[in-house]
């Protein structure tokens, strides 16, 4: 386990450089076109300053913000007992010292991620609509992936070269705009002499960086992200030793929804319920595009035991290519047999919604009352009522001011 | 959420695990996207959400009056009529976010989805019908039944 952690590091420590290599030539190239002759060593030091500025806050504030965006709310135990049952079960499952912060958020699309820069300050975010579609093994699946991107520190690794994708892709728009609408760079001091074709030669040199360096920053981070999703399947395996719980919930969270196979971005105007909306969060989130979902899930179901072996023998396989786990994890894995399947959890749908949705009425402060009808009815701190009226059989509940 | 049609802050009723939001000042009620495709799946009426869409009309240039406000997303939700014969509206959010009865009509659209020959949507009516009787039973005294409340 430790190994793959130092393991990790070195690697990460060898992307980081090449991703701020990119950045910093980037820089330099953009100096030299907007100003000639010296101006390399002005955008050096504005891809530097950009670079530890974004990269600082990212540290410090990433993870805040990044909630703060997805409104995410915080809960404790009492509001959502199965959420908060199966993330202590992986963190123990996991071996992190720190319980993880737990986020719900208010969102039909499922999704979840994880968030925080070490290990102890780690957070794990899901949505409501993912609350609602997953029963338990299927959630517990999902939570362990979450907890090894936590536990690999993943998470830092993403924000450090997400933020260098960042400043790449800014820097490179900035300069392309300017040289397209500002014709800088075709300084007519410099034209006069010989000198001229070799700066041409460079104009274009440098252009041609403002194109690839972007695309370059993305394939260098989507090549880490993949390998970290494919690790994560594996770790998470390891702590649920079950498989089918992740390769059964990505299966439905990729799949389309019951009422919405036919759909198409045409027809989707047609529809009540629309069956397109599930554009999900961007960021580190567990389905974003990293590898195809189908591959990821004919993986875990060609594993024959949980163990790191199993899964890099279940990789070869499925995807004829070298494996995916780290030699030296390899040694070290002890065979590990599958659970068996457990008993279904007995919940619906609908009730799993219900339970997820109650939960963040209980962190807005809604009251709730169970009329002798069957009806709840759940009243809106801002309605102040004292009394409440059941629409269904008329009995009137007084409410608690 | 509040009610797109007088502003009040609007309660929520849940019943058979499903949620609509209703106005107790005027009575209308709103029932979203999201509840709807759980109460078809529910009822295992798959593509509904489809044939639904199929049955009601946007209602042409002329609208009845100004168009109220999707309760979700806030964008102007479209009037449509519902089923053929004498107009029977509704209002419908264009992103999908969910459908709005006016206090008035929501049984006469309850009406109107049942007699379309759909099980799932005969179904879908008598379940909003339940939640919302026509006329209330006679008033039952607190003290009667044993009203468990909770809060």
């Amino acid at each position: 386990m430790w190994d793959q952690i130092a393991s990790n590091r070195r690697k990460s420590v060898t992307l980081v450089v090449m991703m701020a290599a990119v950045l910093f030539v980037l820089g330099y190239a953009s100096g030299e076109l907007v100003a000639p002759g010296g101006g390399g060593y002005v955008g050096l030091l504005v891809a530097l300053v950009l670079w530890v500025g974004l990269s600082l806050v990212a540290y410090f504030q990433g993870d805040r913000i990044f909630l703060g965006i997805s409104q995410a709310r915080r809960i404790r135990r009492e509001d959502h007992p199965r959420l908060w049952n199966v993330v202590e079960e992986m963190k123990i499952a996991s071996g992190l010292e720190v319980m993880p912060e737990i986020y719900i958020i208010d969102d039909p699309s499922p999704n979840a991620f994880a968030t925080g820069r070490t290990p102890a300050r780690a957070a794990v975010a899901v949505t409501t609509g993912l609350l609602g579609m997953l029963d338990r093994a299927q959630l517990q699946g999902v939570i362990a992936h979450e907890m090894a991107h936590i536990r690999n520190r993943d998470v830092l690794l993403m924000i450090l070269l997400g933020v260098m994708l960042g400043a790449v892709v800014m820097i490179a728009d900035l300069v392309v705009r300017a040289v397209f609408w500002g014709g800088v760079g075709r300084s007519r001091r410099s034209s006069s002499s010989g000198g001229g074709q070799a700066q041409l030669i460079l104009l274009v040199a440098a252009i041609v960086l403002m194109i690839v360096a972007p695309i370059l920053a993305r394939l260098i981070y989507f090549a880490v992200s993949r390998r970290r999703e494919y690790l994560a399947d594996a770790c998470g395996t390891q702590f649920t030793r079950y498989p089918e719980g992740l390769a059964s919930a990505l299966e439905r969270i990729a799949a389309p929804g019951p009422t919405l196979k036919s759909a198409t971005r045409a027809t989707a105007p047609m529809y009540i319920i629309n069956p397109l909306r599930r554009e999900g969060m961007a960021a580190h989130n567990l389905t974003a595009t990293h590898p195809p979902i189908q591959e990821r899930v004919k993986i875990l179901r060609a594993m024959a035991g949980a163990s790191y072996t199993d899964y890099n023998a279940a990789f070869r396989q499925v995807t004829r290519r070298a494996g995916v786990i780290p030699p030296a994890e390899l040694r070290e894995a002890v065979p590990t047999r599958i659970l068996e399947a457990a008993a279904p959890d007995g919940t619906t749908r609908q009730g799993r919604a219900r339970q997820a949705g109650d939960a963040l009425l209980t962190l807005s402060d809604y009251v709730f009352v169970t009329c002798a009808c069957g009806n709840r009815l759940k009243i809106p701190p801002e309605a102040q009522f004292t009394r409440v009226k059941c629409p269904t059989c008329g009995r009137r509940h007084e409410l608690a001011p | 959420m509040r009610c797109p049609r007088c502003r009040a802050p609007m309660i929520i009723v849940e019943r058979n695990e499903i949620e609509l939001d209703h106005c107790l000042e005027c009575h209308g009620v709103w029932f979203d996207g999201e509840e709807l495709a759980l109460l078809f799946t529910s009822l295992g009426a798959q593509d509904a959400g489809r044939r639904l869409a199929e049955i009601m009309a946007p209602r042409g240039k002329k609208p009845r009056e100004r168009a109220l406000a999707c309760p979700r997303c806030g964008r102007k939700m479209d009037q449509v009529a519902v089923g053929s014969g004498a107009e029977v509206l509704l209002d419908r959010c264009r992103r999908g976010d969910g459908i709005w009865f006016d206090g008035g009509e929501l049984h006469a659209v309850a009406a109107r989805l049942g007699a379309s020959g759909a099980e799932g949507f005969a179904r879908a009516a008598a379940f909003v019908e339940e939640v919302f009787p026509r006329t209330l039973p006679p008033e039952a005294a607190p003290a009667g039944g044993p009203a468990a409340e909770e809060t």
